[in-house]
């Protein structure tokens, strides 16, 4: 593992407030992660999930209680906050509403005395770089949301930081805003080299931007991966629900063979899957995602395994269909079909026996993970 | 709601009578320091400046005004409290700066005790402070003059820049100061670049309060003044305790405009807000 | 040299904090309790102190002036007690005078409403003497009201040196004291409830007595605080408007210390103003927090 490649590592942090309400809260509780170099890492979790507090240790608002940082191998012990070589973009943007853009975006090159030449000269290229050319003279109130994050953007990669933090930048921008300044993120960090590690609640965001995702729930790391992985291989049902539309059922393993496996559910339904490494008798709970359930049709290949239920609901969304489905009366199933198969969904009638059939790749087993 | 319309002609009057019972005995002063007339000061005889030529020491031109008192000590009155009021804004200005600084963007434990120590000296009758000081002067030894009153102002003086500077503070986004340290500004710079010129307003709005209060301040400098310091407000209530002399009109008048210039700027000051 | 991030706030916070404690601890915190101590302390022969206890200050106050229940005299008392009846009918006048006002200045619109705050608030800064001088101009026996008088009907009134004339010019000081809070609450009374209540059929007064008063009763109560602690201890209003004829308890205390030179009895005097503020700030934030489930929340 070289030394050189880790922008920044990140021992078993702990952090804790105490609150007036509810006694000792652990934001964050022996998290560990470490970032290479040219890498874009979200942070994903709900609310409280520990993911700002996270950032705000890293950029050294706040102070560890247990556990080290190093950032490019050095130990951010004691160091504070305006002597770290991290940069950091806020969800308001934390603009100087007093000073003109080019002294927003300049700040941390007139603090150090650069040359005004120079410093000109820098501030012209990393507006360019944003798509903010000759907007030097303006005020902060004089942009809108977009401009103005780009501006803090600016402002916080002139310096060529190794590690850039970005909390819930995008949070503030309307829908299609949104996605626009995702792509250009994307291709920023890229340009740059430098990392990233940006902080959402967004799922959407997190699987469409990063390189990994570290899915964060009450102060502790529930999986670290690519998008991919967590998507199809979520290792708990927390990961599973929050990540994504899923059904996950609870049942116990009844059969094996061939490197395949039965699980009846506790709804008395029974499916199959990969065999993960699981033996008969064993409890599992079967995660599959709605998208991967088939609508059964007179050319649906009858070699897949199948499962009925009662359809209670379809809800059209424009791209797909939404449809619930109860099983056994007791448990619901939602299926996402989509729109190519307009045709088939017309013919369904609510309160009828419906059927789908699925790959047997499709359903994950999660073995019970830290909630 | 035809009931509205006479309530709100009533209301309007009321307003305007209102407004008449606050400003007329300033404007009956103002006016009549150009009264001529040195007995029966309310009987108007001529229109004449003469009053504030005496008083600023120039020779009069009508021969009504010529029992006018010495002018050495009105202008030394003011100059004396001209001085005290610099020297206090400086002080209390500074120092309730610190404390609105202190209170607002730290976290310790002794704080409500501090907001408190601010509160105090502001609902404290000014007699109260006032003998208290010069007990503490005189038990002391301490001289009673310019420097025992400036000490005395700035007791209370504080706590109004605080609260001024404080409530400007507290509207101010923390995260500005944040964004500072995280572009590389230590506490002294981040201070100097972003939070002074963002609290400026409030940070003169204090002190013209602060000068103007110190100006104003009658009650607590009676007490701890001594026998010779005397600042303009003394000067006046000396004056008013022996007898109504013609010329208090207009030093009155002087003291009026001079106070309304301060305060006026004093309140637009404060109430700038940023967008 | 790493510090940790708290010790280098300790040390922001000590230097922000430090003079100010010190200043204020010394001309502050020492001066008021020596002014405790010298209550209780016995007057020396000629002006000074003997450092012994002695309770007779506060007993001549209570009306014994040499400890003989013979000479009771009630006087320091009832000057107390005028002094405090004085304090409250400034404190309803100028919450009759105010409100009024603060309700039409609340229903103006947004530019004329600074203006007329502004007005409000201007007078606040001119001194003392020369808003009452104003009134010692309008009210003595060749004053503005008795020229006009004599004018028109050739009679003269002689209104200075009495109660009303002192209450008048503690009511003209202390208008502005009682504008602003007084303002702050009667511009957030939220107009739909007025018409709520007319609309459910209450007469006018039946909707200021059972809306609207209700609702500004934090800022009628704020007010009166603000103008009732200065109104106790005042003694400038009655010495000029006054003369011998009104006497408070500010003015006991301004005699005892600058011609009777009995600094200890005046203190004990002082201590009954303080005694008559403290009272009140006590009912005040009892009658506050009996309302409220008692949480504080404290600022981060």
């Amino acid at each position: 593992m070289a030394e050189t490649n880790q922008i920044i590592e990140v021992k078993a942090a702990v952090r804790r407030f105490s609150t007036p309400e509810m006694g000792v809260i652990t934001a964050l509780d022996g998290v560990s992660l470490s970032v290479q170099s040219n890498e874009f890492i979200t942070l994903l979790g709900p609310s409280g999930c520990g993911k700002t507090t996270f950032l705000r240790c890293i950029s050294g608002f706040e102070e560890l209680d247990e556990g080290q940082i190093f950032i490019d191998g050095v130990s951010m012990k004691g160091i504070p906050a305006h002597k770290r070589p991290v940069n950091t973009v806020f969800q308001n943007y934390a603009l100087f509403p007093h000073l003109s853009i080019s002294n927003n975006v300049g700040y941390s090159l007139d603090i150090r005395g650069v040359s005004k030449k120079e410093r000109n000269q820098r501030v012209a290229d990393v507006l360019d770089m944003v798509d903010l050319t000759g907007m030097e003279r303006r005020m902060p109130h004089q942009l809108s949301g977009g401009q103005q994050q780009r501006v803090a953007l600016a402002r916080a990669i002139i310096n060529r930081p190794k590690l850039l933090l970005l909390d819930e930048p995008l949070s503030a921008l309307d829908h299609n805003l949104r996605q626009a300044m995702r792509l250009e993120l994307k291709n920023l960090q890229h340009r740059l080299g430098i990392s990233f590690i940006f902080v959402t609640h967004d799922q959407d965001e997190a699987l469409t931007m990063s390189d990994r995702i570290v899915v964060l729930n009450g102060g502790h790391i529930q999986q670290i991966g690519v998008p991919t992985e967590i998507y199809d291989h979520p290792v708990n049902r927390f990961v599973a629900e929050f990540i994504g539309e899923s059904n996950i059922f609870k049942g116990t393993v009844c059969s094996t063979e061939n490197g395949f496996l039965e699980i009846e559910m506790d709804n008395g339904i029974r499916m199959k899957a990969i065999n993960q490494g699981l033996s008969v008798g064993q409890s599992a709970e079967l995660m599959i995602r709605p998208e991967h359930l088939q609508l059964v049709t007179d050319i649906s290949r009858p070699d897949l395994p199948q499962i009925s239920g009662i359809l209670k609901q379809v809800v059209f969304v424009g791209v797909d269909y939404h449809l619930i489905v109860h099983l056994n009366d007791k448990t619901a199933l939602k299926v996402i079909v989509r729109d190519s198969e307009r045709q088939a969904v017309n013919n369904l009638q609510l309160g009828k026996k419906i059927t789908f059939s699925y790959s047997l790749k499709t359903p994950h087993i999660i073995t019970s993970g830290l909630q | 709601m035809q009931k509205g319309n006479a309530g709100k002609r009533i209301l309007n009057l009321y307003g305007g009578l209102f407004f008449l019972f606050i400003y007329l005995p300033i404007a009956l002063i103002f006016i009549y320091s150009f009264n001529s007339n040195p007995t029966n000061m309310m009987v108007w005889r001529n229109f004449t400046l003469d009053w504030y030529r005496k008083i600023l020491g120039f020779s009069v031109l009508t021969r009504d005004a010529i029992y006018v008192e010495s002018t050495d000590q009105l202008i030394a009155a003011v100059k004396t409290s001209l001085t005290i009021a610099m020297i206090t804004t400086a002080f209390s200005t500074l120092m309730g700066t610190a404390t609105a600084i202190a209170i607002n963007r730290f976290r310790f434990r002794l704080k409500k005790f501090y907001q408190m120590l601010m509160f105090v000296p502001m609902i404290m009758p000014d007699i109260v402070l006032g003998i208290a000081l010069l007990i503490f002067y005189v038990g002391f030894g301490i001289k009673l003059g310019a420097l025992s009153i400036i000490i005395g102002h700035c007791t209370f003086l504080i706590s109004y820049v605080f609260i001024v500077v404080s409530t400007r503070l507290a509207g101010m986004d923390k995260r500005l100061e944040e964004a500072s340290a995280d572009l590389g500004a230590n506490e002294w710079v981040t201070f100097r670049r972003v939070v002074l010129p963002l609290i400026m307003p409030g940070v003169v709005g204090g002190a013209l309060l602060a000068f103007i209060i110190s100006m104003d301040d009658l009650v607590i400098t009676l007490f701890i003044a001594g026998v010779d310091s005397q600042t303009l407000p003394l000067y006046i209530y000396g004056m008013l305790r022996r007898g109504i002399k013609p010329e208090i009109n207009a030093i009155a008048s002087l003291m009026l405009i001079f106070s309304l210039v301060v305060a006026s700027l004093g309140i637009y000051f404060r109430s700038k807000q940023s967008k | 040299m790493t510090q940790s991030l708290v010790t280098r706030q300790r040390i922001q916070l000590v230097s922000l904090l430090g003079p100010v404690t010190i200043f204020l601890g010394i001309f502050f915190a020492i001066p008021l309790g020596i002014m405790l101590v010298y209550s209780f302390l016995e007057p020396g022969l000629y002006g000074g102190v003997e450092w012994n206890f002695y309770h007779l200050n506060f007993g001549r106050i209570l009306g014994w002036a040499d400890g003989e229940i013979e000479d009771f005299d009630l006087v320091y008392i009832l000057i107390f007690l005028k002094s405090i009846r004085l304090a409250l009918t400034t404190v309803i006048c100028s919450l009759i005078v105010c409100y009024p006002a603060a309700y039409w200045i609340s229903r103006l619109s947004n530019k004329w409403k600074s203006f007329f705050i502004f007005l409000i608030t201007l007078p606040f800064f001119v001194s003392l003497v020369v808003r009452l001088f104003a009134w010692m101009l309008i009210l003595r026996p060749t004053g503005f009201i008795n020229w006009i008088l004599k004018s028109l009907f050739n009679e003269t009134y002689f209104m200075i040196y009495s109660e009303p004339a002192v209450l008048i010019g503690m009511v003209y000081i202390f208008v502005p004291f009682m504008f602003m809070p007084l303002y702050a609450s009667i511009e957030k009374l939220d107009q739909s409830l007025i018409e709520a209540s007319y609309d459910l059929g209450a007469s006018r007064l039946q909707t200021f007595l059972r809306v609207i008063f209700p609702m500004t009763l934090p800022g009628v109560i704020g007010g009166s605080i603000i103008v009732f602690i200065p109104s106790v201890g005042n003694f400038v209003v009655p010495s000029l408007l006054g003369g011998a004829k009104v006497m408070m308890i500010g003015n006991m205390v301004y005699q005892q210390f600058l011609y009777a030179r009995n600094w200890p009895f005046g203190s004990a005097l002082a201590m009954m103003i303080m005694a008559s503020v403290l009272g009140l700030l006590v009912i005040y934030v009892s009658m506050v927090t009996r309302g409220t489930p008692g949480s504080e929340t404290l600022q981060g």
